[in-house]
């Protein structure tokens, strides 16, 4: 699960840099961020449709995928319980914020 | 966008005496060590670096937008720089002088936050006689007055 949502978490931050390119040089084609699209292409194709479907949805509502620090959510600030973050160590649950429901890449 | 929430006076660097990009940069994000935004000011310079690698943020017109997403940066931050002319190579190659910055520190957990003052803030430098003016400002409080509105 690390692994995926390593990628996710790449996925997330390479397209926001694309959004930003688009807000910052309007139809300017840079090289760099054809480089950029051309990764973009290889990390959605290596994730699971079903999980990608998910990652889209909340990236419609703003970032898919936060950190969990010291037991919070860094995506909504709240604790998620000892025994969910037990499960998903695990992995005997999905990384899923019981809270608000973004995509969770625990520490350690 | 309430741009004066974002840009205390003391985020407005005027006429910095940088000679390079990492001297720039510094001068930069000093305001926003000073008042708690960035936590470690080499982790968030070492970010913003990054990023500028991946694609650079100089338009044209010798303007920059150096930001960055940190868990060192506490909250969404702005800093308005402006150094004399001929400015200072910023472009990865190092050929392409800036004489105006834009920095914006984004916390790693909202790293959309900045978006729509991303948005705010291309939509007045495409504005050529608003960058004039800006590059031409000698207070802060002229500086915010051209940024606070969307045209003008």
């Amino acid at each position: 699960m690390r692994d995926l949502l390593a990628s996710l978490l790449e996925l997330q931050e390479l397209e926001i840099i694309l959004e930003e390119c688009r807000i910052v040089h309007g139809d300017v084609r840079l090289p760099a961020a054809a480089d950029v699209e051309v990764r973009v292409q290889h990390l959605r194709q290596s994730v699971p449709p079903p999980l990608l479907r998910r990652f889209d949805a909340l990236r419609r509502l703003g970032p898919a995928v936060v950190h969990e620090q010291g037991g919070t959510c860094n995506g909504c600030h709240l604790n998620v319980p000892r025994g969910d973050l037990n499960r998903m160590r695990r992995t005997a649950a999905e990384w899923v914020c019981p809270n608000c429901g973004r995509y969770l890449m625990l520490t350690g | 966008m309430d741009i004066n929430l974002l840009l205390p006076r003391e985020h407005v660097v005027l006429a910095a005496a940088a000679a390079d990009r990492a001297a720039l940069l510094g001068f930069l994000t000093a305001p926003l060590v000073v008042d708690g935004t960035v936590t470690d000011e080499g982790e968030f310079l070492a970010e913003v670096e990054r990023r500028e690698q991946q694609v650079t943020t100089q338009v044209a017109g010798g303007i920059a937008f150096p930001h960055a997403r940190s868990h060192c940066v506490r909250r969404l931050g702005l800093v308005v720089g402006t150094v004399e002319a001929p400015g200072v190579p910023f472009g990865v190659d190092g050929r392409e002088w800036c004489r105006l910055f834009l920095l914006i520190a984004i916390p790693a957990s909202a790293p959309t936050a900045h978006l729509p003052l991303l948005k705010h803030l291309t939509g007045i430098v495409r504005q050529r006689a608003r960058v004039a003016r800006l590059l031409a400002a000698r207070t802060p409080a002229q500086v915010l007055r051209l940024l606070a509105t969307p045209r003008g």
